[in-house]
């Protein structure tokens, strides 16, 4: 009994000496927070061109309405009022559109972080881990019903650690193995999807819809206010304060136009830097970490 | 109007876009020297209209351009989402697995 005992003792060790190795290329704790940090600089990203698409259309909105407030004929007036509801509309879809790739963005570095988190795989090992008890009281039933060969008591708990700690390293193994794959994989997408948006955000095009809110408004505020001067009116304080929030309004979607674009390619070259720092093994003071707590699992055993 | 809208068609939606503003400016100019006149608010209306599908057309091409390098990210999003899943299906599995043992 006691030869079988220091047998299974072997296996159990030797099995843990291999899964080690094998762990010896899971995911360092700088390339775990490397991700984190990834996706915290993504999400940031994301949200703004829907922002600045909205500003705009918003503003765009006000100033139609500050254009038809000067008309004198009322019929046309309310046609005019439902035309720019429409338009509202049809450029707050264009927003959802342009927001889909930035989601898309954001959805990939999601999933990576959700790849590189160690709570999700650690979990399995350590519920694993805990399944010894049950084993150890079971074997201990067996043998006390008196049947002729008797199982090695006792060790119920030192095959689940086992279990789990490899359970643990194997799953460890794959997600490293996985994030490589993808990551390295999505480098030349991901820059290329940033290019892209920066392209968009920069364009001719993009830069004179800004322009066009900043003079469109100053213009219409401007008619606006010498047809109530011809009749006598002076522009009120609330008036005034309409157009200070306009011009706000644009200012601060160019703002965040500039900040997009600077983010976007910081974005990139981060997940260039990720890309790199994703291959490399792990550091020796990281690698020491690990045998430590090998020693530590295997002193359990002995 | 007429010559504007003639015009409009031959350049680019940035160039209409400019254009436009520049009748705009004008169309402002003459509806403050004779404020009543219904032809030039009708012409007003007209050119607010214009803007407003020019500027339509601008954020389609902006959204469809954003969007032309999507793909490719969004089939490697879908593949490691799959990926992920399985992963943790088998986490769970092994996890039964051993339960039952």
């Amino acid at each position: 009994m006691e030869t079988s005992g220091i047998k299974l003792r072997h296996v159990i060790v030797a099995c843990l000496v291999s899964t080690t190795i094998l762990g010896c290329a899971s995911l360092s704790k700088t390339q775990i927070k490397s991700v984190q940090t990834f996706y915290k600089l993504t999400d940031s990203v994301t949200s703004s061109p829907v922002k600045i698409w909205s500003l705009l259309n918003d503003v765009r909105t006000d100033r139609y309405i500050l254009s038809v407030s000067t008309l004198s004929n009322n019929k046309l007036l309310i046609d005019e009022i439902d035309s720019i509801r429409v338009s509202w509309k049809k450029n707050n879809r264009i927003g959802d559109k342009l927001e889909q790739s930035f989601e898309l963005m954001n959805a990939y570095c999601y999933s990576l972080t959700l790849l590189a988190s160690p709570e999700k795989w650690e979990s399995s090992g350590r519920g694993i881990k805990s399944l010894g008890k049950n084993i150890d009281s079971l074997i201990i039933r067996y043998n006390s019903l008196g049947f002729k060969y008797e199982l090695p008591s006792g060790y119920g708990k030192s095959i689940s650690r086992a279990l789990g700690y490899s359970a643990e390293t194997y799953f460890k193994h794959r997600q490293i193995k996985l994030l490589r794959r993808f990551i390295v994989q999505g480098d030349t997408v991901f820059a290329r999807l940033c290019d892209n948006l920066y392209e968009t955000l920069s364009s001719d095009s993009f830069r004179v819809l800004i322009s066009t809110e900043r003079k469109g408004v100053r213009d219409q505020f401007h008619n606006y206010a010498l047809l109530k001067q011809n009749k006598g009116e002076v522009i009120s304080f609330l008036e005034t304060k309409e157009f200070y929030r306009m011009t706000s309004q644009i200012e601060e979607a160019e703002s965040l136009r500039i900040s997009c674009c600077r983010r976007l390619k910081s974005l990139k070259s981060a997940h260039n830097r990720l890309s790199k720092e994703i291959q490399q093994r792990k550091k020796a003071d990281e690698l020491l970490n690990d045998i430590y707590r090998l020693s530590d699992e295997i002193s359990k055993f002995l | 109007m007429k010559s504007f809208q003639n015009s409009s068609t031959k350049g680019t939606p940035v160039e209409e876009l400019e254009l436009i503003r520049q009748s705009k400016t004008e169309c402002n100019r003459l509806r403050e020297a004779s404020p009543k006149n219904q032809e030039l608010e009708l012409l007003s209306i007209e050119l607010d209209r214009a803007e407003r599908r020019v500027i339509e057309l601008i954020g389609e091409e902006l959204a469809n351009k954003a969007n032309q390098a999507g793909v490719p990210l969004k089939e490697l999003t879908i593949r490691l989402r799959e990926r992920v899943n399985s992963m943790s299906k088998f986490a769970k599995l092994f996890e039964t697995i051993l339960k039952y043992l």
